[in-house]
């Protein structure tokens, strides 16, 4: 088994002002799908979604407010799945709430550390 | 007549405290020698209790025997110091005192506890030793109780007790941050002792319930103690307050079943579940939610009639999944699926459980389509669970349910 994270891409819609109902219900959604994955015993960290605020800070040491300044999408969170291979861990995207929202997911394998020297 | 249940009793129970106390003075370094002395102690009392009957006291009886023992113990090897080898063991003097109050019971048994899960030992190594020292279990028990022969209890109880022996001297006393990095395991042996009472099908009823009582006895105990008034001390109570309050029921409902659905209501334990409540309030005081904050929620929304109560406990059952994986929570979410939202996607992510050789899968399954009117496929795996099925009652128990699906067809 190896370790994948899914990383989730949204456009934001700075207008939206989502009631306690529909957060609740949009929590729901996510949990019901990240349960469906640890019930297969594929869960390896439930992740963290992130805030809409946030800064960002470049390289010439300028900071920029908001993650949204240059991109048009975002990261909304992430978490980490174990899987046989990529292909297994893409099929276990089916059913993430981002995708029926319009947003992505992105799957990447998390590489070993600890085989590196010094890792 | 001496009455044998009452004195089994009293063994039982005084033997965890003697042994506590005793390994106070003696050190855990030498656990065998404080079984030595309690074995004696008991042995004198048959044989005169036998003659004269319970006395009034049997407990002061049993300690002041104790204490006895232990002294002439010192006493011989002072002797023996004294002609011998003056100059060893002097701080023995510093035990010459010992009185078995309740006071010094509590924080022996207590500081106990911590010692027997010790790190190094494995979960199973740590279950046997605590039957043994703290719930006074004898080998064959243990051994009933855990599913497992006596000649493989008794090396994992001499391995337990070499271990120990290794670490703590007479004067060593556990540190606080011992107590803090092996609470953990402390409560998961505790929940692993009701868990064998609990859902083990194959142990006889009577260890069963010693087990479940004896893990409740240890968890209310540490969570009286001042430093465990902590939240998940608590909620661990609280659950095993919930699934206690069920053990009728479930013992005498027809397959033992663990569907509460099944059950007969009338015969849950009001008083426990009103104690697993409060327990549960307290434990909410802190912001941090343990697996046994979780477990524990679904146990109580289980006592509740209301119909919306299944899709609270499918958040709970996905929240736990977060938290810890196995077979049987997922199982249990599945079930919680098919209530709270449709028979239909609850077969859809059931079949997704990598657990087709698993009997309990099967059974799910079959209840599963049940939900969904599918008798066609509820028979189908009726009977991979009739060919994965090794006891006769639950053969019986499938080979029911077979019978009454294949009506409906």
């Amino acid at each position: 088994m190896k370790d994948f994270m899914m990383i989730f891409h949204s456009e934001p819609n700075p207008n939206m002002e989502p009631t306690p109902a529909e957060i609740e219900a949009e929590i729901k959604e996510w949990m019901d799908w990240i349960g469906g994955i640890g019930a297969q015993g594929k869960l390896k960290n439930p992740g963290e979604a992130l805030g809409f605020e946030g800064k960002t800070v470049h390289s010439d040491g300028s900071i920029t407010d908001g993650p949204y300044a240059e991109v048009k999408e975002i990261v909304g969170g992430f978490m980490i799945v174990s899987a046989g291979n990529l292909d297994e861990a893409v099929s276990l995207s089916d059913g993430c709430p981002a995708l029926s929202n319009g947003g992505k997911v992105e799957v990447r394998e998390i590489m070993p550390t600890e085989d590196l020297p010094n890792g | 007549m001496v009455d044998n249940q009452k004195l089994s009793e009293i063994f039982k129970t005084e033997y965890s405290n003697l042994i506590a106390v005793l390994s106070n003075y003696y050190g855990v370094n030498d656990l065998q020698l404080a079984e030595d002395i309690v074995s004696e102690t008991f042995v004198r009392a048959m044989r005169s209790w036998s003659h004269k009957g319970i006395p009034q006291y049997p407990r002061a009886w049993l300690r002041k025997v104790a204490q006895n023992l232990y002294f002439e113990g010192i006493r011989r090897q002072k002797t023996f110091d004294d002609r011998i080898s003056k100059n060893l063991y002097k701080d023995h003097e510093a035990f010459d005192t010992i009185e078995i109050t309740e006071k010094l019971i509590e924080d022996s048994q207590l500081r106990m506890i911590f010692v027997l899960c010790d790190p190094r030992l494995n979960r199973e190594s740590q279950l046997c030793i605590t039957l043994r020292i703290l719930c006074g279990f004898s080998t064959e028990e243990i051994s009933r109780a855990l599913i497992s022969n006596k000649e493989s209890i008794n090396k994992k109880l001499y391995r337990a007790k070499k271990v120990l022996k290794s670490q703590l001297s007479l004067q060593d006393e556990l540190t606080k941050e011992d107590y803090h990095e092996r609470l953990d395991n402390v409560l998961r042996v505790i929940y692993l002792l009701f868990n064998e009472g609990y859902y083990s099908s194959t142990i006889e009823e009577e260890i069963r319930h010693d087990l479940c009582w004896e893990a409740m006895r240890l968890g209310v105990f540490l969570s009286n103690q001042q430093h465990f008034q902590v939240a998940h001390v608590q909620a661990l109570v609280a659950l095993m307050c919930f699934h206690a309050s069920r053990f009728k029921a479930r013992l005498s409902s027809e397959s033992g079943s663990l569907l509460y659905d099944e059950q007969d209501k009338s015969l849950w334990d009001q008083a426990l579940i009103k104690k697993g409540l409060e327990y549960l309030n307290y434990a909410s005081g802190d912001e941090q939610v343990s697996k046994y904050h979780v477990e524990a929620t679904i146990a109580f929304w289980h006592t509740q009639e209301d119909e919306g109560k299944w899709e609270q406990i499918l958040m709970l059952y996905n929240k736990l999944l977060t938290i810890e994986y196995s077979p049987i929570i997922a199982m249990n979410r599945s079930y919680a699926l098919a209530k709270a939202q449709s028979p239909k996607l609850a077969i859809e992510a059931t079949l997704k459980l990598d657990l087709a050789g698993n009997i309990h899968y099967c059974c799910l399954m079959a209840e599963l389509y049940k939900m969904a009117d599918d008798s066609h496929q509820e028979v189908l795996y009726l009977n991979k669970a009739l060919k994965l099925a090794k006891k006769e009652s639950q053969k019986a128990l499938i080979q029911r349910k077979l019978e009454k699906a294949l009506l409906g067809i």
